[in-house]
């Protein structure tokens, strides 16, 4: 029976990208980052808003359109507070932390 | 594949069997309809539906790559049934022709009916495919919520 040798540590898990710093342009990616994960929910209120007035002014074809961009909006908006709650809860936790 | 296309592909079937509706209805609505286009009855109408696409050479690769493709259902072409119009013995009608028989269109009301039913139920499963989707993404912001 062949026995294979144990692999190094180093194979499994490396360490090189653990010690790299985090330099400043990852910040402004993040902030990139949500503010186009905004923008794209409010795309999706607004779209949801251009319908509703189609239904009002009567110019409509489809009805299904305005309920589905509503729901749209509405998961994404849920989606963007449940994100914003997470973040929220985040700092309070460090800002608890005893120093 | 975004978090909406599967929204997106059921509202495209919506719309499509809104349109089925819609030339079914004008079917029944032109049943007894002998004065059409060309002077000839109304001709029976029906919808032909087709699978969205992208731009072709992508949709090739995506294909072949395994990726998800296709977008939906959406129409083709809004085609006329060629078969032959019924003919009923009515001398009295002006648009009888000199035997006494009228060409009424070649629309059966049964056949439409069931279309009709058949559209309504494919509505109603594309909102309940919706109304999954939607529980799926929902029951998502549920995952760790204190």
């Amino acid at each position: 029976m062949e026995v294979r040798t144990i692999r190094t540590i180093n194979q499994i898990a490396p360490t090189d990208g653990l010690n790299k710093k985090l330099d400043g342009s990852n910040a402004t990616q993040f902030g990139q980052l949500l503010k186009n994960a905004l923008n794209r929910v409010n795309e999706l209120q607004i779209e949801s808003d251009e319908y509703k007035k189609l239904l009002l002014t009567g110019d409509l074809d489809n009805l299904h359109d305005v309920t589905i961009a509503a729901e749209k909006a509405n998961i994404s908006l849920q989606l963007t507070l449940s994100i914003r709650n997470k973040l929220v809860e985040a700092y309070r936790e460090i800002m608890r932390m005893q120093i | 594949m975004g978090m909406f296309d599967s929204i997106n592909i059921s509202a495209s079937a919506l719309t499509a069997q809104k349109t089925r509706i819609d030339i079914i209805s004008k079917n029944m609505a032109n049943v007894n309809t002998t004065r059409s286009t060309g002077g000839m009855p109304y001709r029976r109408q029906m919808v032909v539906f087709e699978e969205q696409r992208g731009p072709s050479f992508s949709s090739y690769l995506e294909k072949h790559t395994n990726r998800f493709n296709g977008k939906g259902v959406e129409i083709s072409e809004i085609v006329e049934d060629t078969t032959p119009f019924k003919l009923k013995y009515e001398p009295g009608h002006p648009d009888a022709n000199e035997d006494g028989y009228v060409m009424l269109p070649n629309v059966d009301m049964v056949t439409e009916m069931v279309n009709m039913i058949d559209a309504q139920r494919a509505y109603e499963a594309n909102i309940t495919a919706i109304n999954g989707t939607k529980s799926m993404l929902m029951k998502a912001l549920e995952i760790s919520r204190r």
